[in-house]
């Protein structure tokens, strides 16, 4: 690398100044452990937040409630006041990030806002059997964090909440409705995470959240839409709107240049049609294995010719 | 290193790094372009994603390819044997010639797929006969085809400098005490675990040595040689801290563990456990190796976590509230020290994020998907970054700085 930034420094495509900073980093005269500080603080946090709720678990017979209670709320208020008096306020636009520990404060004080309401529910049962909606109280507070102190991290704390609390809340519905009302729940997830996303860019919005919000609706929808097809009743409609959903990713991808969409796609209707297709069909052995042959062989030449195109366009 | 990857990698290094310059904000995007265009690489490179589909779909098809001939023609074991010996050294010529010298791939993904492939058939052709040939002649066939699985792995890692091979090669190394253990009948069951320690250790040991020399290796041999050291340091963590597992399956399942090789093995286990995060953070930290450094923060978290399974203190929670108080306290302070420093800098060590984490051809959109590690975009500083200068106004820098 020292020979290349010398080459690139006398061609005056970089300057001085460039050609010595980079020289230093790729010498180890400069080192950086931003990453690595983020990596320890993110472990002690959830480590932190874990032996907590064993704590709360474990004594809130012995400490007292109130004793409890009150430490929980003043951490967690320290932390989001930590962040209300640091933080740049509300933008819809994205916010130069402060430092790596302000995000970490933040994602502290929301935890413990879970935690909090576990305690409350534990000891005092507010809502008794319908508890589930404390996770989407936490999911809403979450969000609203998430936008106000523009944080990608909490952003999908909130949105995995979200989808726990749809989950839950259809697993109490009994054995005999479970799967379908799931397989219905992940779709309108999905959908929803979606919709959030792509309106949010289109006003203009946290542009920079999309793509949270894609990867985790994409794949949720992608998903849902998979484990339908082994319905019996609606297998095909699942397939159209696996294809449906997957070509627009694949669109997507394709416009974008952000080929993980592709990917997911690509394997996600890959294993749907052949799911179908050998569902629905009195296959032999070999005439299997050369479903897996053709369909295989199609696959890389559509990805070649992708190669090609990408390629020249680089 | 075949001749084309040793003198085009450096082309490839060079345009990957200029685009993480480009990101952290220290060179514009037309002096990116310039470098890309300055060098241009022969090789041809693929996205990653579009990589991992090459593989699986090209993995899909030589299976179907095989097993066809196979189903129709119904062959049995030695019908099989040779089915693997036409199609492995054919699928080592496609890749070899027809993809790698002639369409000059470079980590594409059908590529590695074939080659590893070619490497499996062998070793299946070898152990595959073996089952109508008697009890002990099978385990002596499939001894031989681990050491072909990895003299393959070696010799894909030595010829084109693949670092998955290079890991596929430590797991199958890994396996060989195991392995031996089965067929030569060790009676000691905590045997295995030692020679692995042992073998480990010196594998470790080699490619910290070899890696003195980083500066001069090509790209794919200091990513191979650092996959083995890890592999390597990891193997040793495992090794040492799944002993764990002994009191865990006691704790769980009631189930009572077989007496230790030696009567302080339990106390050596725990010790190496604690030792071996410190020790890779001293090294990470006095080398500053950031390979290291992930390797010492990652498994010191996970000491923590399985601390309880050595030392019985009997207070989780407060343990746990205590180390997760002293992580956090610790990696905050740290970032404040760093920060107070002259120039925000300690000596060579600074928090300010200079190049987003290169994690061996992972770009930043699969960066995006690790959360708490999801790199922030940073406009372009067409004067680049000057520490202590006060025209950084990258990710993480107040606007002070």
């Amino acid at each position: 690398m020292q020979e290349a930034l010398n080459d690139l420094e006398s061609s005056e495509i970089l300057s001085r100044e460039q050609a010595a900073l980079l020289r230093r980093i790729y010498g180890r005269e400069l080192f950086s452990v931003h990453w690595e500080l983020r990596l320890l603080l993110y472990g002690g946090i959830l480590i932190l937040t874990t032996g907590l709720s064993l704590l709360v678990a474990k004594h809130f017979a012995t400490i007292g409630h109130l004793t409890l209670l009150a430490v929980i709320t003043m951490a967690c208020a320290a932390c989001f006041a930590y962040c209300l008096r640091h933080g740049g306020g509300f933008s819809p636009d994205r916010l130069a990030p402060l430092d790596a520990a302000y995000d970490y404060v933040l994602l502290l004080g929301c935890l413990l806002l879970g935690t909090l309401q576990g305690y409350l529910e534990l000891r005092y049962q507010l809502l008794a059997q319908y508890w589930n909606w404390w996770l989407l109280a936490s999911a809403l507070i979450y969000l609203l964090c998430a936008h106000y102190f523009d944080n990608r991290l909490v952003l999908s704390l909130a949105l995995s909440t979200l989808g726990a609390w749809l989950g839950v809340k259809t697993s109490q519905l009994g054995t005999g409705f479970w799967d379908g009302a799931l397989r219905d729940n992940a779709l309108f997830f999905g959908a929803m995470v979606v919709a959030a996303g792509a309106t949010q860019t289109r006003l203009g919005w946290k542009r920079h959240f999309l793509p949270v919000h894609l990867h985790l609706g994409v794949n949720a929808l992608l998903a849902a839409l998979l484990a339908g097809i082994g319905s019996r009743a609606a297998g095909s409609a699942y397939l159209a709107g696996l294809l449906l959903t997957g070509s627009g990713s694949a669109l997507y991808a394709l416009r974008e240049c952000s080929f993980a969409f592709l990917l997911y796609a690509v394997l996600y209707c890959y294993v749907g049609i052949t799911i179908y297709v050998l569902d629905h069909g009195h296959w032999s052995g070999e005439g299997i294995i050369l479903y897996f042959l053709v369909s295989a062989a199609m696959l890389l030449t559509t990805l070649v010719a992708l190669h090609r195109r990408f390629r020249s366009a680089e | 290193m075949i001749a084309l990857y040793k003198k085009g990698e450096c082309r490839v290094a060079v345009v990957e790094e200029a685009r993480r310059w480009q990101e952290a904000g220290m060179i514009t995007a037309e002096q990116a372009a310039a470098v890309a265009e300055r060098y241009r690489p022969e090789l041809a490179r693929e996205n990653l994603f579009i990589r991992i589909l090459l593989a699986v779909f090209t993995t899909v098809g030589v299976v179907a390819l095989v097993a066809l001939p196979a189903v129709m023609l119904k062959v049995e074991e030695t019908g099989f044997t040779m089915l693997c010996l036409i199609f492995a050294p054919l699928c080592a010529r496609v890749a070899d010639h027809e993809l790698i010298a002639v369409r000059r791939l470079y980590r594409c993904g059908a590529e590695e797929a074939l080659l590893l492939l070619a490497v499996g058939m062998l070793g299946l052709a070898v152990a595959i006969p073996a089952h109508d040939w008697g009890h002990g002649a099978e385990r002596l066939a499939w001894l031989t085809a681990h050491g072909i699985v990895l003299a393959g792995a070696i010799l894909l890692t030595v010829r084109y400098g693949y670092a998955l091979a290079a890991f596929g090669a430590m797991l199958t190394l890994a396996g060989i005490p195991f392995h031996l253990a089965d067929i030569l009948h060790w009676q000691q069951p905590h045997l295995p675990r030692l020679v692995l320690l042992l073998l480990l250790s010196a594998v470790a040991i080699w490619a910290q040595l070899r890696l003195v020399g980083r500066d001069s290796l090509p790209r794919g041999y200091l990513w191979s040689l650092e996959t083995v050291r890890l592999a390597a340091w990891a193997g040793i963590y495992l090794d040492v801290n799944l002993f764990a597992h002994r009191l865990l399956w006691r704790e769980w399942l009631g189930w009572t563990p077989v007496e230790s090789l030696f009567p302080w093995s339990d106390h050596f286990c725990a010790l190496l456990t604690a030792i071996l995060p410190v020790a890779a953070l001293a090294m990470g930290i006095g080398r500053r190796d950031r390979a290291l450094l992930w390797f010492g923060v990652v498994s010191a978290i996970l000491s923590i976590l399985t601390l309880k399974y050595y030392v019985h203190l009997g207070h989780l929670a407060e343990e746990l509230t205590a180390v997760g108080l002293s992580v956090a306290g610790l990696a905050f302070g740290l970032l404040r020290w760093l920060r107070a420093g002259s120039k925000r800098c300690r000596g060579a060590f600074t928090a300010e994020p200079l190049l987003e984490p290169r994690l061996y051809g992972l770009d930043a959109e699969a960066l995006a998907a690790i959360q708490p590690l999801a790199p922030e975009a940073r406009v372009p500083q067409a004067e680049g970054f000057h520490p202590g200068g006060g025209t950084f106004g990258g990710g993480g820098a107040s606007g002070g700085y």
